[in-house]
């Protein structure tokens, strides 16, 4: 078995760091640099950004970082640039990219991956476009999905529009258009640390053949070596990161207890 | 100009129309005769001859390989391979200072190609089930599959190695 990446994904809403829950609970839990120059010294093997929906506004300022609370504007470039600039490992981003110029802009900032999820379903020739240009593994199809009555059901629009099609035709559509990934994203586990749905988990590792990255429920490092053991590519968290004292050591600490294998550093 | 360096992200295919339409071709074939050049991910694909992504591209021909899909080499796992892999040495051949520094530590791959063979002299590998090419130096050219700049710690003593060594 191959080290099974362990994830951060920080959540962004108007330019600041978030935590949600439920996909609808938003609360501002810092600057989006200070939690990233944290991560890049721990052994995280993936930070990826994720920018929520904007709506309502506010305007305030830091003085601290120089940066005007709610606006992708810090010291004269663009956030992306600046994340990118500091981030020394592997960067992926998501969230409301449309064109092939929203791509075009992630990948000249240095961003190595994109996620899909809402332009999956609505203009799916926006992935195999870009898998054509920047290769497969630079797009990763998003899928987020809520279990009802104990089936999974897909979203996109930030968890507001069910999507038709099974979770395995969903699956399937993204791998034909060449994505390199999936992000099997639990709409009804989002900040609930309820644990990992390893039965999806489980479910969707056994339809495609692509690494997937399982986020959503890990509340503890045993929630996220649950899903580890199933080996998918990769097990993903964002509250974790933020409340809990080296919370990268103690989920390594986990895997190795459980004899899964870890990033030899 | 001192020294080249071509990184990825990129597909074979798009990557050399791009450098074609640019006119780098040439003007990179001819620094490889007097300067270090290190290619990255795409970037190291390209040192070969042909590739199999987008069409049946050529590349810029600098080694005696192709760079193809990990299945047809024999790769049973998930594809892409995305993640942290040890870097291992091909064989017991003495390694240049920037492949000896890292290996028996991880650096990030995140890749569906790879080159197929490499230039004998001093070759790095990967075990992702079956063993595929990591990185290669010859010459003044050098190139590794895997992403230094994302390799935290690992990346920067390559770098500072490779830097070193080419001075």
């Amino acid at each position: 078995m191959t080290a099974v990446r362990i994830l951060a994904a920080l959540l962004l809403k108007q330019a600041e760091l978030v935590r949600s829950s439920d996909f609808r609970v938003h609360r501002v839990v810092g600057d989006p640099f200070l939690q990233l120059d944290r991560l890049v010294e721990w052994p995280v093997d993936e930070i990826l950004y994720l920018e929520l929906p904007s709506s309502g506004s506010w305007v305030a300022s830091r003085l601290d970082t120089g940066r005007r609370m709610g606006s992708t504007e810090v010291r004269g470039s663009v956030l992306v640039d600046e994340v990118a600039r500091r981030c020394r490992v592997p960067l992926a981003w998501g969230g409301g990219i449309r064109s092939l110029a929203d791509a075009e802009r992630l990948f000249a900032a240095g961003v190595d991956k994109i996620v899909l999820t809402t332009a999956a379903a609505t203009q799916p020739e926006l992935v195999s476009v870009t898998a054509n240009r920047w290769g497969s593994q630079a797009v990763c199809v998003g899928i987020d999905y809520r279990l009802v009555d104990g089936l999974p059901v897909t979203y996109v629009d930030s968890g507001q529009t069910p999507v038709r099609g099974s979770l395995a035709e969903r699956i399937r559509h993204a791998e034909d258009l060449g994505a390199g990934e999936l992000l099997l994203h639990a709409i009804d586990r989002d900040g609930a640390a309820t644990g990992m749905d390893v039965s999806t988990i489980a479910e969707v590792l056994e339809i495609s053949s692509l690494p997937v990255i399982a986020l959503g429920g890990a509340g503890s490092p045993g929630d996220l070596a649950d899903a580890a053991q199933l080996n998918p590519g990769a097990v993903a968290a964002s509250n974790l990161w933020h409340f809990s004292e080296l919370v990268a050591e103690a989920v390594r600490r986990e895997f190795s207890r459980r004899s899964l294998e870890v990033r030899i550093l | 100009m001192a020294r080249v360096i071509l990184p990825g992200v990129g597909s074979f295919g798009a990557f050399m129309r791009a450098l074609t339409d640019n006119g780098f071709v040439d003007a990179l074939r001819a620094a490889t005769l007097t300067k270090p050049v290190l290619g990255i991910c795409v970037g190291h694909q390209v040192m070969a001859e042909l590739g199999t992504e987008g069409g049946t591209p050529d590349g810029l021909g600098l080694i005696n390989a192709r760079c193809v899909g990990l299945r047809a080499l024999g790769v049973a796992k998930r594809v892409p391979q995305i993640g942290w892999r040890v870097i291992e040495a091909r064989d017991s051949k003495e390694l240049p200072p920037f492949f000896s520094v890292i290996r028996g530590r991880s650096a990030f791959f995140c890749h569906s190609y790879a080159l197929d063979s490499a230039p004998q002299s001093s070759v790095v590998e990967v075990d992702y089930g079956v063993r595929v090419i990591a990185g290669f130096t010859s010459g003044n050219v050098t190139g590794v599959q895997f992403h230094p700049e994302k390799s935290q710690r690992v990346g920067q003593d390559f770098f500072a190695a490779w830097l070193r060594a080419t001075e």
